[in-house]
């Protein structure tokens, strides 16, 4: 008897405890992209030896109350064009255990964070590029106040698959003053916060004096009062001569002043940034995008449409100096001008040049130098004619110094590019999206043409057709073509074609990805 | 001993049918650079729909648009609310103030600039739809827009 009832007893742990573990949430999500690569000398791509790239992600998170774990698989079989050949394998990349109280968070293993905006430390994931920068070790976040908050940091950083050399050590403060001192308003609000990172990596070479420990400190201030905003942040780094910025013997600076201001219908706000040789990783070695241990990102707009996008700008991390300005407006309805429906217009203006280079060779740090390495006016108007057809037409002039951009030269891309968006609407499933872009440059590859025809059928079916020409110089077509199904929280996508190689620039660095054709197909799930 | 058995299964069971998915106790920012809980989106009255989205994402601005377009009409039919959580980083997260303002959107607008509720929810692909019920649970998930799916979300929200 009394066997049965302790049998019956551990069963009743055992099912509480099974129960507990089930009432948590088991979720993930998978990401399958695969291309399957052809020979096209036409436009220069040539099929790997590997004729098929994969690229495979899995994870897996459980959470139950305060508790939380997880894991990320990823499988590079061989990696696509475009992304790092030594991304080739297959690895829990990704684990950790956290845990989540009001005062206390607590990660170990793998974690992602950001101090302030990135400019000193940003570790993240952009699956799309193939940049992981996640940090494996110790992150706690400590909130002994709701209006004050401080975390540290501590661990290595991911490198390919595996991890970096260097040891990296990291503390943000972050304070909200109004509440402080007592004042409570909701539209009103005043934030000062404070970092520090510190980056240790053995060096054995036979340079004497050389940092084996890179120190950097931010300061950031954020303003908030009504329809006006102001955030600022100021950053300063230790001298570290690498190959990846010539072994300079500068400090690195950042400066980042963005002010906004925001009416009824209207938003206006400004970004001024000035960087001076502020590539930062975890280890002094590393090149392309791994083991970035900031984030500067190129402050212009992000363009939509194809043609906007063949001379993109990378911040320029060694130096620049510029910002842009955006503006957002909306035309009242019934009204002149906005007619029926309303129409909306935005603009943006964007402008960058390096710095001055004084006459010890060292640049100074907020100067203007003599070469433009990029501006760009672009204006976008979005007019409804009626509830079954929409336009958005925009119109960009581009200064594109490629030379600078790429080499340190000085050859700049003067273009125009106009764009024509016809979105139609059959029925409340069925409607149909057109695009006609046209670019007019005399350099370079001189003139393009783009069309898209895009016909989707809600909730699962849409199927696209894309062509883009070269007609000024190359003569080479680029054509695209394919569908997707999506249900629920499952996407697929099967599509084709031919791919022009370009700059693909992420956080102060520019990658070059050539040229391929192929057939591609993709999932994504989640649940 | 069968019976015990049979209780531990059926115990199992019910767990398991119990563990419904609910929002994950992380932090975003409000467009006051306030930290607030995702757990805070939770309305105990009406069903609330949270959009992930960023200003440079085609299909968002137009899905964004279109439900905009529509919201007080089906708000008065069935109350709901809409949130929408940028995902925008720091190279784009300072438009998202003023755009919103700009193209006069109602909704309640959000940051999540390192993406750690994107990552908490498992979204890969944005845009993303979500509902959660009164009691925060996930009752409806959706990846992608096409042209009309609004009215897909608006059957799901209506029949809650």
């Amino acid at each position: 008897m009394k066997r049965i009832l302790f049998i019956t007893f551990c069963l009743f742990m055992v099912n509480v405890s099974f129960g507990q573990l089930l009432n948590g949430n088991l979720s993930g999500s998978f990401e399958s992209n695969n291309v399957y690569y052809f020979n096209d000398n036409a436009i220069g791509a040539l099929q790997p030896e590997n004729k098929i790239g994969s690229n495979n992600y899995m994870k897996l998170d459980y959470r139950n109350g305060n508790f939380a774990a997880g894991i990320q698989y990823e499988a590079y079989l061989g990696p696509l064009i475009g992304f790092d050949p030594l991304l080739e394998g297959n690895e829990f990349v990704f684990k950790y255990v956290q845990f989540t109280n009001d005062l206390l968070n607590v990660t170990v293993g793998n974690f992602y964070d950001q101090f302030g905006s990135g400019l000193i430390f940003r570790s993240y994931e952009e699956r799309g590029i193939g940049l992981n920068t996640a940090m494996d070790g110790v992150k706690v976040e400590f909130t002994p106040l709701n209006y004050l908050r401080f975390k540290a940091i501590w661990g290595k950083q991911r490198k390919y698959l595996k991890n970096g050399d260097g040891t990296v050590r990291g503390f943000d403060g972050e304070a909200s003053l109004l509440p402080l001192f007592g004042i409570n308003e909701s539209s009103s609000n005043i934030q000062l916060g404070g970092s520090w990172i510190s980056r240790y990596q053995d060096y054995t070479g036979t340079v004497e004096d050389y940092p084996k420990t890179v120190e950097a400190y931010a300061a950031r201030m954020n303003i908030e009062s009504g329809a006006f905003s102001l955030y600022s942040e100021f950053v300063e780094k230790d001298v570290e001569p690498t190959m990846g910025n010539s072994n300079s013997q500068e400090i690195g600076n950042a400066l980042l002043i963005s002010p906004s201001l925001i009416g009824k219908n209207i938003g206006i706000n400004v970004n001024f940034r000035c960087i001076k040789n502020m590539e930062f990783r975890s280890e002094r070695e590393a090149i392309n995008q791994a083991l970035l241990l900031n984030y500067l990102p190129a402050l212009t707009r992000q363009h939509k449409y194809a043609l906007a996008n063949l001379h993109p700008y990378g911040a320029m991390a060694k130096g620049e100096i510029g910002g842009q300005i955006d503006l957002f407006y909306r035309l009242k309805k019934n009204s002149f001008l906005g007619g029926k429906y309303g129409t909306k217009i935005s603009a943006n203006f964007s402008y960058y040049k390096n710095l001055d280079v004084q006459g010890s060779g060292y640049q100074k740090f907020l100067s203007v130098g003599d070469k433009i390495l990029f501006q760009d006016f672009n204006i976008e108007i979005e007019k409804k004619f009626s509830k079954k057809f929409k336009t958005v037409f925009t119109y960009f002039n581009m200064q594109y110094n490629k030379d600078a951009i790429i080499s340190g030269g000085d050859y700049i891309i003067n273009s125009d590019i106009a764009v024509v968006d016809l979105q139609y609407k059959f029925s409340y499933k069925s409607s149909i999206r057109a695009e006609v872009q046209h670019l007019w440059t005399e350099q370079d590859d001189k003139n393009w043409i783009y069309g898209l025809l895009e016909y989707s059928l809600a909730p699962h079916w849409s199927i696209f057709a894309s062509e883009m020409y070269n007609y000024g110089e190359t003569k080479k077509h680029y054509v695209n073509a394919g569908f997707s199904y999506a249900r629920g929280v499952t996407r697929f996508l099967l599509s084709g074609g031919r791919h022009k190689e370009g700059l693909e620039c992420v956080g102060g660095v520019c990658n070059m990805v050539e040229a391929y054709t192929g057939v591609s197909l993709s999932i994504t799930t989640s649940f | 001993m069968k019976t015990l058995l049979i209780f531990y299964v059926l115990g199992l069971l019910f767990f398991e049918v119990n563990a419904q998915k609910k929002l994950p106790n992380v932090n975003v920012k409000d467009l006051q650079g306030q930290i607030v809980s995702a757990q805070s989106f939770v309305d105990d009255e009406m069903p609330v729909v949270i959009s992930f989205w960023a200003t440079w994402c085609k299909p968002c601005l137009i899905e964004l648009e279109n439900v905009s377009e529509q919201y007080d009409d089906w708000k008065e039919e069935k109350p709901f609310k809409f949130i929408a959580v940028s995902t925008d980083d720091s190279r784009s997260s300072s438009r998202v103030k003023s755009l919103v303002a700009g193209k006069g959107w109602p909704f309640d607008f959000y940051l999540d600039s390192n993406q750690d509720l994107k990552r908490a929810l498992n979204i890969s692909l944005i845009p993303y739809i979500l509902i959660i019920n009164s009691k925060g649970e996930i009752v409806y998930q959706h990846s992608g827009y096409t042209v009309g799916d609004e009215y897909e979300l608006f059957e799901k929200i209506q029949s809650l």
